[in-house]
């Protein structure tokens, strides 16, 4: 090769497909995020930080805390589940308790049955009334479907070569304690499946959400990191080594889940892990004998601050307005927040339907 | 079969001797040489303290200039940007004027960028010390220090630019097709990230995603490609063949450029799947370039490598230098995913690419240039101060890189799994692999002590030699 | 190594590397070619399909309506089954139209009853001969009858939509295929005859 124009013009043409491709690219996908609505607030997430949280950010950053700490929670799973909440009351919904009793004992027939198909693991008794209500016309007619019911399902058991336990629990006992988990940590269409069966005999059910993984178990966070939660960062500070623990979701970490575990002694939670964190900066090891964080004393002063008034953290020491600014900082690191892309157990209510919320009278 | 003898019938007619060729090169080479090794002890040093900090929080505590958050990144810059690219512009100056056989452009101007240069590398040292680092890696320096860091480089590499189109040579050899590549990509990804992450301030995660790309592109095409050029210029000198297999050096070449500039975002969590994914991907592929040419180079020098390690200083350290590029490339291609995210196993990367690859290329390079344009002489003056600084860089590239891996390993496994402790297993655990990374920069500032000990007996003979030996 | 002699090397240190002759092989393309089927395969199976919303391929994550109640999900469907089967004659007002003698459903008294059992057996087998609705009499045989061409689903779905439609006004109750499938096997007897007015007086 003579000519030197051609190979930088190779050169230039080799970076530019990697700038297209991991540059240009992700800044399309990613550039126009925005914040995203919590359900069932008006609230957004992740908010903009309040003027104390920006100023730790810039701590933060200057202390060089990401050279130590990520803020990225690691997912490996998503799995789902479904939950019964409530056995709702239509045409299939009978009461064994006597009318004069006062008291209600309702079964949901049809509910049963799916909960049967749901749960080939269990077996299904049939229901009997009490003897007092065995003359009940209206009851008599619901419990010969049900039995018809019964011998459908035996018969699609027998198809399927699903052999029920014939002792132990059965579905009968399962809708006796509500909320009541149904299937714990399946597929997304398994789930579905069983929602759908259940929903469809007029009882409540609802999707549960299982994240799981190391960190998640760890309680750094409810769920992965996702991009949509840095959208308000500048500079974002990812980190890429663990020296210490994920700082994603800090500011809601239940106590039991730190270095050293505590516990809440009051209800005011915030103020308590606020002087946690305090303490921590002042001196990790007054906390975690172990801990390799290094303190940051020159964050505190010994003598009583003029302009800001304290709470007093520790007994000889007030913390500075930087200390508190990162304080604030930690505080508004949340990965708890349920996204479209990334749902968190805390699923939303469903919102009132359309019409109305009883069904409509047969 | 020589180059000249190729294109004798092309040589200009002025074409310099090679002793008009050197003495341009003295000031500016050796300045930049001088300078970068100094910065290599310096980054050492300050390696050393932050690493003694990780299983020593209460070493130097209390005070906001030296905690680990901005001591740490202070080294890494000052190596990166004080030795590395520093010493890499004073070889491509080198390799420029030597194999196009033309004399430097400006040689009075060039010593001033690099003076300029230095300046900006200790104002931004000293800017993270101070706590205005910009928390991207290997980035860090804040504006005020990155823009005349900018600057200076648009001066030396506009002369190198220069210098090549002047030459009386025109076959471009292999070793300049790497430093024509790294003198273009290098300012195209400083000004992109520094623009988009500074100036402009591109949203969210795409800020990391963008940190990501540079630092890879640096390591793996600027420094490799710099350390590459170094080896195959001194590789068929010192083992006196040509070099074999020229075709393959041109495959290894543009798959180096076309596939290394993907890798390096295996490892982010935050983003869209497809990013570690393509990335990942690129970190295996880069394996083909990377071998053709190192196959190259084993072609080469196949069968005087034995013969070649004991009479030539320059030898060892271009051999450990091509074993541990490879040896790097596989790692990352083999490990460099989910297991070791979030764990000192890709700070290893960084170490072993500035250091070891690059690093020992380019003080086995000035361990001849250094002579030649000092005191005229193949060797430097002390063989003893050689022979100390290859095995004690040596040692210490391979402490820092054994000690960072394994106390990656052992960081994955806790990643992986919640039973273990994380503050037991992961903090304090990893200490005894920590402590043979101090080592490792102990060692290294040792080497480069050793190496500017030499450099200064070199330059006492050579001035001894120009003031008529009266002193 | 220490044993170096100054001997004149000068010659090599003159001279440049030099470069063999021929050269190329065609083994860096064989295996850029195996392992970038690798990397492919790679990419598809963990690349989350390029979408900038998948952060880790394989987990899925649901479609949005499955946060909705079932009368919602069943409300929404039956928006899209009437847009396909029934604007045609009912308008997507609702309101039908008097000139062309198709009756509204938009407040319509046999619409939003407390009970849904005139509607849902209307929409299977149809009604014929004059209907008063809105204080307007309509007679038109084009009705269809439905009990072939929906579901109980559909059907109550269908129902659900036009009964609680409030930009319509409507906000009766919503249907389950259940009360669908009572009725239809109720009715089951009648095959395709339709039903008239008087008939269904007496329903509830």
């Amino acid at each position: 090769m003579r000519h030197g124009p051609i190979i930088g013009a190779g050169a230039l043409f080799s970076l530019a497909c990697s700038w297209a491709a991991l540059v240009m690219a992700p800044q399309l996908q990613l550039g126009a995020l925005a914040p995203a609505p919590i359900p069932n607030t008006s609230d957004v997430h992740p908010a903009v930080r309040p003027g104390l949280a920006a100023q730790g950010a810039e701590v933060y950053r200057s202390l060089g805390c990401s050279q130590c700490h990520t803020r990225q929670v690691r997912q490996e799973a998503l799995l789902f589940g479904a939950r019964l909440n409530d056995i709702g009351s239509n045409a299939s919904t009978i009461n064994l308790s006597l009318p004069a009793s006062g008291t209600t004992n309702l079964v949901n027939l049809d509910l049963l049955i799916a909960l049967a198909k749901a749960r080939p693991d269990l077996g299904i008794k049939n229901v009997t009334p009490p003897p007092a209500l065995a003359g009940d016309t209206n009851l008599a007619p619901r419990l010969a479907q049900f039995t018809k019911d019964l011998a459908l399902l035996k018969h699609a058991d027998d198809k399927s070569a699903i052999v029920r336990p014939a002792s132990g629990s059965t579905v009968n006992d399962l809708a006796v304690k509500l909320p009541a988990e149904i299937l714990v940590k399946a597929g997304p269409d398994a789930a579905e499946r069983v929602v759908k069966l259940l929903t469809d005999t007029g009882a409540k059910a609802e999707l549960v959400i299982y994240n799981l993984g190391p960190d998640i178990e760890r309680g750094w966070g409810a769920r992965r990191s996702v991009a949509r939660d840095f959208v308000n960062d500048s500079p974002v500070l990812l980190g890429s080594v663990r020296i210490g623990p994920d700082l994603a979701s800090i500011g809601t970490r239940a106590p039991e889940k730190f270095a050293a575990p505590w516990k809440f002694a009051t209800t005011n939670t915030t103020d308590e892990l606020e002087h946690r964190l305090l303490v921590h900066l002042y001196n990790p090891r007054l906390l975690a004998k172990d801990s390799t964080c290094p303190s940051a004393s020159y964050l505190f002063d010994t003598n009583k601050p003029s302009i800001r008034p304290a709470r007093e953290p520790l007994p000889s020491v007030y913390p500075r307005h930087n200390a508190h600014a990162l304080v604030a900082y930690l505080m508004t690191q949340r990965a708890d927040v349920s996204l479209p892309e990334a749902p968190t157990p805390a699923v939303a209510k469903p919102a009132a339907p359309a019409g109305a919320n009883a069904p409509a009278k047969p | 079969m020589t180059t000249a003898q190729l294109s004798s019938q092309t040589a200009c007619t002025t074409a310099p001797s090679v002793a008009e060729v050197e003495a341009s090169c003295r000031l500016p080479v050796l300045f930049l040489a001088f300078s970068g090794v100094k910065w290599l002890a310096v980054g050492a040093v300050l390696a050393l303290l932050a690493s003694i900090q990780l299983y020593n929080p209460t070493f130097m505590e209390g005070c906001p200039w030296v905690t680990y958050g901005r001591l740490r990144p202070a080294a890494v810059n000052a190596l990166t940007y004080g030795f590395a690219l520093q010493a890499a512009f004073g070889l491509s100056l080198w390799l420029i004027a030597r194999l196009g056989r033309v004399t430097l452009t400006n040689t009075l101007g060039l010593f001033i960028a690099g003076m300029f240069w230095n300046i900006a590398v200790t104002v931004g040292v000293i800017g993270i010390l101070a706590g205005d680092a910009t928390g991207f890696d290997l980035l860090e320096f804040p504006l005020y220090a990155a823009l005349p860091l900018f600057a200076s480089y648009a001066l030396v590499g506009a002369w190198a630019l220069v210098t090549l189109h002047r030459r009386t040579e025109r076959d471009l050899y292999v070793s300049l097709w790497f430093v024509l590549a790294a003198l273009l990509w290098f300012p195209w990804i400083l000004s992109t990230a520094q623009g988009l992450l500074l100036g402009w301030q591109v949203p969210g995660v795409v800020q990391a995603i963008v940190a990501g790309w540079f630092a890879n592109n640096l390591l793996q095409i600027v420094l490799t490609g710099f350390a590459l050029a170094v080896l195959f210029y001194f590789v068929p000198k010192t083992v006196k063949r040509p070099l074999a297999n020229p075709g393959l050096a041109q495959t290894g070449f543009w798959l180096l450029l076309l596939i290394g500039g993907w890798g390096g975002l295996s490892q982010l969590a935050a983003v869209p799947a497809w990013i570690p994914a393509v990335s990942g991907a690129a970190n295996v592929l880069v394996l083909v370039p990377v071998i053709a040419l190192l196959v190259c180079l084993w072609q080469t020098a196949e069968g005087k490598i034995a013969e070649t390690w004991k009479s030539n200083a320059t030898f060892r350290f271009l051999l450990v230098a091509a074993i541990l590029l490879l040896g790097v490339t596989l790692r990352t291609a083999v490990f460099g995913g989910h297991f070791t995210q979030f764990t000192f196993f890709a700070t290893a990367r960084t170490d072993i690419v500035v250091l070891g690859v690059f690093g020992l290329a380019a003080l086995g390079a000035l361990h001849h240039i250094v002579p030649r344009l000092t005191t005229g002489e193949d060797e430097m003056p002390s063989d003893g101060l050689a022979d100390l600084a290859f095995w004690a860089s040596l040692l210490g590239v391979l402490a820092i890189g054994i000690g960072f891996t394994l106390a990656g390993f052992k960081q994955g496994v806790v990643n992986g799994s919640a039973e273990s402790k994380f503050l037991e297993s992961a903090v304090t655990g990893i200490a005894s692999n920590l402590k043979l990374v101090t080592v490792g920069y102990g060692a290294l500032a040792l080497a480069a002590l050793a190496f500017l000990a030499n450099f200064a007996l070199a330059l006492r003979r050579c001035c001894a030699a120009c003031c008529g030996g009266a002193r | 190594m220490s044993q170096k002699t100054k001997k004149p090397e000068t010659e090599s240190a003159e001279t440049e590397p030099t470069i063999a002759a021929g050269g190329g092989s065609a083994w860096p393309f064989v295996l850029l070619v195996v392992l970038l089927f690798g990397c492919f395969l790679h990419v598809e199976s963990t690349g989350g399909a390029f979408r900038a919303d998948v952060f880790q391929a394989g987990m899925r994550t649901l479609p949005p309506q499955t946060d909705d109640p079932p009368a919602v999900k069943s409300y929404k469907r039956g928006a899209q089954l009437y847009a396909a089967g029934c604007v045609g004659c009912h308008q997507a007002t609702g309101l039908g139209s008097a000139a062309l003698n198709f009756p509204p459903l938009a407040g319509s008294e046999w619409v939003v009853r407390e009970k849904p059992d005139r509607l849902i057996r209307i929409m299977l087998n149809a009604v014929e001969g004059p209907i008063k609705v809105k204080d307007i009499t309509y007679d038109n045989p084009a009705m269809l009858a439905f009990r072939d061409v929906y579901s109980d689903d559909d059907i109550a779905a269908i129902a659900t939509f036009i009964r609680g439609n409030a930009e319509w006004g409507n906000s009766a109750a919503f249907v389950t295929p259940q009360q669908v499938k009572a009725i239809r096997d109720g009715t089951a007897a009648m095959g395709s005859q339709k039903w008239r007015v008087e008939s269904l007086e007496p329903v509830p």
